[in-house]
């Protein structure tokens, strides 16, 4: 009656919104993807890290130091990831690290340090997961014992 | 009239993308949960057996001050003072060459019992405030359970439910994963046993 296109001319809309929606929808679906990938790839470098770390179930604090930097730096240029390892008693499980004598030592890579300062690093998105170990603090000379800690490990990505 | 059919193509083409993007969705909502729940019960697995290794290592006595829980909550750590140089696997052993999980070998007192307790109750505190029960036990070479009297080596209290305690008991809790370490020791006559310490860990809801 008013000639083709204006038959037709209704119909563009819902097409138009139908092609919009997908592309949309397309789009988010890909960046969830690739988010949800990235996280599950991030908890597997953790793991790793803390394999690569823990061949055994003990640890001095000096063995620590010398293997994050012979085994875990290398691995988190592998994977492309930030990460800290903190040694701590495991009395401290569940309470602030901060400022607390359950820190034993911790390491980040590239700045090798035996204070607890490193924890203001971390930021909220990181993945975090610990794992128990036996230590001995190699500096306390006075005493040989073996105590219970735990290895922290913080990773996020660069 | 053809105006009007064509305006309800478009509204089923619309009708169905959005069919399309609501499926998507729905797999979308899913993706990624089995891989972490698979991460998740891994990593409780390779939790358990590194607390395992780490016995092998820790000074009793330096578990001195830990606080027990569940059924053991009767005894004290404290008593772990006493026996300085003793990992924990060591003096479990010691415990367990008479056939029987009772902190004594035959008459003399070998606290590995109260030493396994102790140090389980330590290291896997983590797993246990992430809402998980543990329960340990040593296995003869027959996978048969030691017997282990006066308290359990658990975070639960037992003698409440007994239905209940006997599913800890057996590892058979909803969603429990068992995990075994080879744990060798030596009987009276100086012969190597094979035997096992078995580790149940289940999610509590």
């Amino acid at each position: 009656m008013i000639g083709p296109i204006g038959d037709d001319l209704p119909s563009f809309f819902p097409i138009i919104a139908g092609i919009i929606l997908f592309l949309t929808s397309i789009a988010f679906i890909a960046t969830e993807f690739d988010q949800r990938n990235m996280q599950l790839r991030t908890q597997r470098a953790a793991v790793d890290i803390a394999h690569g770390i823990m061949s055994h179930g003990y640890m001095d604090t000096a063995d620590f130091q010398r293997e994050c930097k012979t085994i875990v730096v290398p691995l988190s240029k592998k994977n492309n990831i930030h990460f800290i390892l903190f040694l701590v008693n495991s009395s401290a499980y569940g309470e602030p690290l901060n400022g607390s004598n359950a820190f034993i030592s911790a390491c980040n890579g590239s700045i090798f340090t035996s204070s607890n300062n490193s924890l203001a690093k971390i930021p909220s998105s990181a993945t975090v997961i610990s794992y128990p170990i036996a230590y001995r603090n190699s500096s306390d000379v006075t005493d040989v014992r073996r105590d219970t800690g735990l290895l922290v490990v913080a990773v996020w990505r660069r | 009239m053809k105006g009007q059919a064509s305006l309800v193509d478009g509204i089923l083409f619309f009708l169905v993308v959005s069919g399309a993007v609501a499926l998507i969705f729905f797999f979308l909502s899913s993706y990624g949960y089995a891989q972490s729940e698979a991460l998740t019960s891994s990593y409780i697995v390779d939790y358990v057996q590194d607390t395992i290794k780490a016995l092998y290592y820790t000074d009793v006595s330096k578990l001195n001050t830990t606080t027990l829980s569940g059924s053991a909550s009767i005894m004290s750590c404290e008593d772990l003072k006493a026996y300085p140089s003793n990992s924990v696997a060591m003096l479990l052993k010691k415990d367990i060459s008479d056939d029987v999980l009772n902190d004594t070998y035959y008459k003399v007192e070998q606290p590995g019992k109260l030493a396994l307790a102790c140090a389980l109750s330590e290291y896997l505190q983590p797993l246990v405030y992430t809402g998980y029960g543990y329960y340990a036990t040593v296995l003869s070479p027959t996978d048969e359970p030691l017997s282990s009297p006066y308290y359990n080596i658990s975070s639960e209290i037992l003698s409440v439910d007994l239905n209940k305690a006997a599913a800890i008991e057996n590892c058979s809790m909803p969603g429990t994963i068992v995990i075994n370490a080879p744990f060798r020791t030596v009987d009276e006559n100086m012969g190597e046993v094979d035997d096992k310490l078995r580790i149940c860990v289940w999610p509590k809801s």
